[in-house]
This record gives structure tokens, sequence and C-alpha cells, in this order.
């Protein structure tokens, strides 16, 4: 059994030998999409799921929504069946695509999908100002979505899975369409949504963003599990050694390469660490926005925050480029 | 605060409400804010607008009502009905195959709550429609003429009274037994197979009246007299040998057991058309029940009179104002697209749109060429055992048959009819409407939508 089930507290989501085979017309089957995965995701943890195209991740997470219904194996998201009413009120959802009504601005459709969460109107607007505001889209909250681009209509569509404060956050692809700036920003963002206690399943195929935010990750291939576990584990060599020595020019560190070498018997490899090319970038965009003083960050809504995180969430503007 | 627990959730009715509300607004920006409705618009202002120029009265203002209600108004409650039953057909199977109903299924609402908001969407735009249609028909009609006469002059509101008799299956039982007692039953042909074509010919028997006899009825108006005495009397006579003949006679009016009678009417007209004479009469003020006679006063040679008291004889009430009238079609038909667009919606739950509209409309055309008479022709051929059916002819027979039965309730009013006919719309005519169209139907429809939608695969 892979390292994936860790039933430790009661996990948000439990799933046990799920299987999806999606069938013709004449219910014969077409594709095995899920092949028995087993997982527990745990309260407050950020668990992504990785794999290639067509390797089971959005299947999977519609099984987990209730808008497919599993051939094979159980589902428990939160303790009930995922098409329990009362489950579904304490999920936020982003599709992989923001499938939006092109006729509705921002603000109504915020409106709209907080209305379907039973709000009321005094609150459901207070929660679409804060949100809009969050995601950076005052100025076009009355603008109708289809004259967004795609990164603005994503925006709308993270905005929308957090309208009912939701315990559990199922996020597909969050940063696809995003420029590097917003990606960053979403990230930060899952990073406190999960700091005030929420749990957020997260899938992509971009491994650095799943990398970057992920306590717990699953790798899946052909609709099943190949490997799983906590992230740092699974990418730390226990074999090999590395040392971080600032201020050495190259002559010494030539020196001091010969004479590991001398005294281990390995081979010793030398390099000068580079920042990856998101860290560069946002540090560029970051000195130019400090230049025109441009101000474009996601700033978590306070509602989602628990109180003692409020006033940081009012106050607090993340910084640019800041990882 | 969202309640989180299922008992604290299910039971909360407010959040149900506002989920339909949102949904039904939706529905609502959706149609308002696409080109579909204003097309939709242009053409029933054209319709509504145009058409009576385009259809020849006589002029007379019973006429012009005639034309702006038969005509215009059906146009306009047509087209309704048509874009009513896509629009439906397409609001959850684009929604499915666009993949948008995917952040509306992962909302905690039931599908009973995403359909009922679907529906009142779709019924407000339509009620907002349709009044605008029954509103234009109405200004159309109470304006005034080239010549200066106002056009409400034909505008009334009247409730009809038929003959007091027996009713027509009462009868038809009756000579069945007679017919049976005395061994004359016609031979090969099923006890139910003789009692209807008794009852079509008891509905449609003629009263037979010679030159200078007279004949009598008595009606049972559902309300009296107004005090002023105005009512109508509605009369259309056939003849026994000729195409048309001449009406020569005076029908009289009074309380029953009185002797004296309250009002006389002179009749000169000729057979075939329908005549509507007006009678004011004081004397009959607050009556419920009047006797009618009617003498054939025509020269001794003249052909014999035929009359159909079931169908060609009634006594007219004033009841109420026209527009409160019109306000009862509006009403009669807006339950018509209720059930139009219950059945898109809930077609469009189970099916593609394209597989949907054309179901719909399938069933739409069954559903109308049944009532043009055809089941009933169909159930006497059933009736008949000598008649030898091919499965088609059955199968076709079980269809009509069926839809026949299932929108009977529906079906059989024609609201428009009356009230071009200066009637008013019966009361338990349209509360049978209402209750079928705006609720029945609805309501199974609803049930049939949402365990369908509990099961579809929403996305693949």
């Amino acid at each position: 059994m892979p390292d994936i089930i860790k039933p430790v507290t009661p996990s948000v989501i439990a799933v046990r030998g799920l299987r999806k085979t999606f069938r013709d017309f004449w219910r014969r089957p077409r594709v095995e999409a899920v092949r028995g995965i087993d997982l527990d995701v745990q309260p407050g943890e950020i668990f992504g799921l990785l794999g290639p195209n067509g390797s089971g991740k959005s299947t999977t997470i519609k099984l987990l929504l209730g808008l497919l219904h599993p051939t094979a194996g159980t589902i428990r998201v939160l303790g009930r069946a995922p098409n329990d009413v009362a489950v579904k009120a304490r999920i936020g959802y982003l599709p992989e695509v923001s499938r939006l009504h092109a006729f509705l601005t921002p603000r109504e459709t915020l409106h709209y999908y907080g209305r379907l969460f039973g709000l009321d109107a005094t609150a459901c607007r207070e929660r679409c100002a804060a949100l809009l505001e969050m995601v950076d889209l005052q100025r076009d909250a009355d603008r109708p979505v289809g004259e967004f681009s795609k990164g603005m209509a994503r925006r709308v569509g993270l905005a929308q899975a957090l309208v009912n404060n939701p315990e559990l956050l199922i996020l597909d692809e969050p940063t696809s369409g995003l420029d590097p700036i917003a990606c960053r920003e979403v990230k930060d963002l899952i990073r406190l949504l999960a700091q005030s206690g929420k749990t957020i399943l997260m899938t992509s195929h971009l491994l650095a963003d799943v990398e970057d935010v992920a306590d717990r990750i699953a790798i899946l291939h052909a609709g099943e599990v190949q490997a799983a576990g906590c992230v740092a584990d699974l990418l730390s060599r226990t074999d090999a050694v590395r040392f971080l020595i600032e201020g050495l020019d190259d002559a010494a560190a030539d020196a001091l390469r010969r004479e590991l070498e001398a005294r281990t018997g390995h081979t010793v490899a030398l390099d000068h660490p580079a920042m990856d090319l998101e860290t560069y970038f946002l540090q560029v965009v970051a000195r130019a926005e400090r230049r025109d003083s441009a101000t474009a960050h996601f700033r978590p809504a306070p509602f989602l925050m628990p109180g003692e995180m409020k006033s940081e969430a009012r106050s607090k503007k993340p910084e640019v480029g800041t990882p | 605060m969202i309640p989180h627990s299922l008992t604290a959730y299910s039971l909360q009715p407010l959040p149900t409400l506002r989920a339909v509300a949102a949904v039904a607004l939706l529905s609502l920006r959706a149609a308002v804010r696409s080109r579909v409705v204003l097309m939709l618009m242009l053409v029933l202002a054209a319709g509504v607008v145009g058409l009576p120029h385009m259809i020849v009265g006589d002029g007379s203002p019973a006429s012009d009502l005639h034309i702006r209600l038969r005509y215009a108004l059906a146009f306009g409650a047509g087209i309704l009905g048509l874009a009513t039953l896509w629009a439906s057909c397409a609001a959850f199977a684009v929604e499915i195959d666009s993949r948008r109903i995917e952040l509306t299924a992962v909302k905690p609402v039931h599908p009973l709550t995403l359909w009922l908001g679907r529906w009142l969407g779709i019924l407000l735009l339509d009620a907002v429609l349709l009044a605008a249609v029954v509103a234009v028909v109405r200004w159309q009609l109470t304006g005034t003429r080239p010549d200066g006469s106002r056009r409400d002059a034909a505008l009334f509101c009247r409730t009809v009274a038929r003959p007091v008799l027996p009713a027509p299956e009462v009868e038809a039982r009756s000579t069945y037994e007679r017919l049976r007692q005395s061994g004359r039953l016609p031979p090969g042909l099923s006890a139910a197979a003789v009692l209807r074509q008794l009852t079509i010919n008891v509905r449609s028997r003629c009263t037979v009246l010679q030159p200078a006899e007279h004949v009598t009825w008595t009606f049972h108006p559902d309300r009296p007299v107004p005090a002023d005495g105005r009512l109508w009397l509605r009369l259309r006579f056939d003849a026994v040998r000729d195409v048309t003949t001449d009406v020569r006679g005076v029908c009289r009016l009074r309380r029953p057991g009185q002797t004296a009678w309250a009002a006389e009417v002179a009749v000169n007209d000729l057979t075939l058309n329908q005549l509507e004479l007006a009678v004011q009469a004081p004397a009959l003020a607050g009556a419920r029940e009047l006797e009618m006679a009617f003498e054939y006063q025509a020269p001794p040679q003249s052909a014999a009179l035929l009359i159909r008291p079931r169908q060609e004889l009634a006594v007219l009430i004033p009841a109420g104002s026209f527009t409160v009238n019109l306000i009862r079609v509006w009403l009669a038909h807006l339950a018509i697209l209720a059930a139009l667009a219950a059945l898109g919606l809930t077609f469009s739950a189970c099916f593609s749109f394209p597989v949907a509209a054309f179901s719909a409309s399938a069933l739409l055309v069954v559903v109308l060429v049944s009532t043009g008479g055809i089941a009933e022709e169909e159930a006497a051929m059933e009736d008949d055992s000598h008649a030898t059916t091919t499965l088609m002819e059955r199968i076709s027979l079980a269809v009509v048959s069926s839809a026949d039965l299932i929108t009977a309730p529906m079906l059989n009013p024609e609201p428009l009819a009356q009230a071009a006919a200066g009637e008013r719309v019966p009361d338990a005519e349209l509360g049978r409407l209402v209750a079928w169209g705006g609720i029945v139907y609805p309501l199974i429809l609803a049930l049939l939508a949402a365990g369908v939608l509990r099961r579809r695969e929403m996305v693949r």
C-alpha cells in the first residue's frame, strides 16, 4: 500500500479502490480512466495530484465532486458521499477551464454562485466585493466576462470557488492561463488558505507549481498512483551532500574540490547556484513595479481568514517575488 | 453563515428559495441579453400589429375583434409557445453540452431547485411578453376606427347558458337500452361503439320546426340577469331542403311560470347565419331561470327549420368586463406555456438539445393532431370488431390515444375562441387549465427531470 494512505486524523478525502470506466452508447467499456486509486487527504494540507495529460487527474477530481459516478470503489468527502448536498456546501471548486456565463459580469457571477450557496443578499454583496478586490478585478467588475482574457476569467473562477468560504478547496490546474505574477500570487494565496485551516487538493502538470506549495503529492499515470508521499521526502537525495558557500573565488573552490576528492575518494562536482527563471522574472517585475508604483497583488479576502489572521489579511500586501 | 450539517441545510427553505431566485434571474438575464429575445419581440410585434392588416374582415366591430383575437393573439401565443418549447429544450442540454453545468452541479443545489428556477425564469419572461401582446391587442381593439366609431362596440364578456336538456350520455344510454330490449341493436358492433355513436347523434340531434310551430326551452344561467335586463340570444338555424331559407319568427322571453312575456324580439334572417339578438328586458332583472320560446312565422310552404339546441342555442348574460376576460385569456395561455416550458426542460434534462427539441416538437404535433378528432375516429375504429387493422394502425392509435388522454385537460378549452365570441372564459375551465398546466404537469415533469439529473453524469 503506498504512503498516500495516512489515516492519522479523520481524512477530509478518503478514497479506496476507485475505478472509473467510461462506456459507449451501448454500455461497452471504452476507456478505463481510473484504475483502483487509494488516497487520503488530511485536514489543512495541500495535496497535489500530478500526472501527464490523460493520466486520470481530472476524472478523479470529478469523481470526488460527484460529477461522475464511480464504476467501483468508495469515496468519502468530509465524511459523506460526494453528491451529498451538505458536503457540497463545504467545497469550493475551480475547474480546469472556467466556463462562466459570458453575459454576466464578475460581480453578477459571484453573486449568482453565492446565492446558490444560500447566502443572503448582504453577505453575498460583501463577499463579492472582498473577492473582487482579492483577485484585483474591481475595475472590471461590471464588464461582461465574455470580454475577458483567459487569465481574467481564471481569476473570476478562483473567486467563485471561494465565495462559500469552503473547508475543502479543489483546484484543477489553478495556474493555467495565468501570467507568472498571477501564478505566484495564486500560489501565495493557496499557502495562506492552507495556513487558515483549509484543505486544498490541486492538480497540475506544471511540476514547479505543485512543488512550491504542496505538502504531499501523488503522481498518476494511466489511472494509477505511481508514487506518493511528502514532497520533501520524495525529492531529497540522501546519497549525496551539497555545500553552499558564499564569497568563495574559483581558485579556492577548485582547491577545496581537490581536497574533498582526495579525502573521500569520490568525484566532487562544483557549480554556481542559479535561481529559477520564475524567481528571476518576479524580481525584475518587482523592480519595475516599485518604479511605477503599480499594485496588483492577491490579498486574501478577510472573510476567508480565521479571526487571528483577519487583520493581517487586511493589511498584508505580499511583495511580488517573495517566495 | 452556511449551515454545514445535512439536517440543518436540508430543512432550511430560505437557501433553497434564494437558489431558485438566483437561477430564475440567471435565465431572465440570459434571455434579455441575447439577440434571440430581441428577434422574438420583433416577430411578435410584426405579427400582432401587421397580421390584422393582411386579413380582410367584413368591417364590423365583431369581425375586427375576431381577427385580432383569433389571428393576431393566437399568432403571438403560438410563436411564444414554440419559442418557449425550444428555449426550455436548450436550458439544461446546452449547459451540459458546454460543460458549464460543472460549476452549478458542484454547488449545494438539488436538481429540483435548478429545474424550478429555470422554469420560473422562462415563465416570467413568457408572462411579460404575453402580457405585452395582450396589451397591444387590447389597445388596438379600443382605439377609434377611421369612421370615428368606437372599436370596442363588440367587446363583451358574457356567460353562456345552454338549454336545460338531459346529458347526451344519459340520453344515449336510454336509447341504447330501448334498442337492446327491442332487439334492434346493429349486429357486429360492441356496446361501446354503439353508445359512442348514439352520444354523437344526441349531441347533434335537431329539433324540427314546421311553419307556424313553436318550441320552448328553459335556461339556468350561472348568474342573474343584470338590473338593466340586458342579455343576448344566440341561435343558428339550418333548413331541411335549401341551402338557405328565410327565418322569420319571433323569440320571446319570460320567467318560468309567468304568463306574460317579458321581452319579444323579431327574427328575420337567413339560415346558416349565427344570429345574436340583443334583448333589453328590465322585467327579467335578477332572474336566474329563463324560458325562451321561438315561433316560426314563415308562410306554410316554407321549408322546415332545424336547430341543434345543444350546440346552436344559448342565452348570454353580461359577466364582467372584457379586459378582465382578456386577463383570463392571458392566464389560460400562460398555463399552456408553463406546461410547454416544463415539457421542454424535462426533455432537456434527458437528451441533447437537437434530440430534445425534435422529440418535444414531434410530441406537440402528435398532440395537436390527436385533438383534431383523429383520436375519436381511431377509437371508433378500435371499437368496430369487424375492422381489420394493421400493426402500424394499432401503434398510431395507441400513440394518438395516449397523447389525447394525457393532454385532454389542457387542450379542450379554447379561451381565445370564447373571448372572440364575447364569452367569459369559464372559471372551471380556467381553473383546470391553470391546475394542470401550472401545477400537475410541471410537478410530474419536474420530478422526472430531477430523477434524471441526479442519475446523469453531468460531465465527461
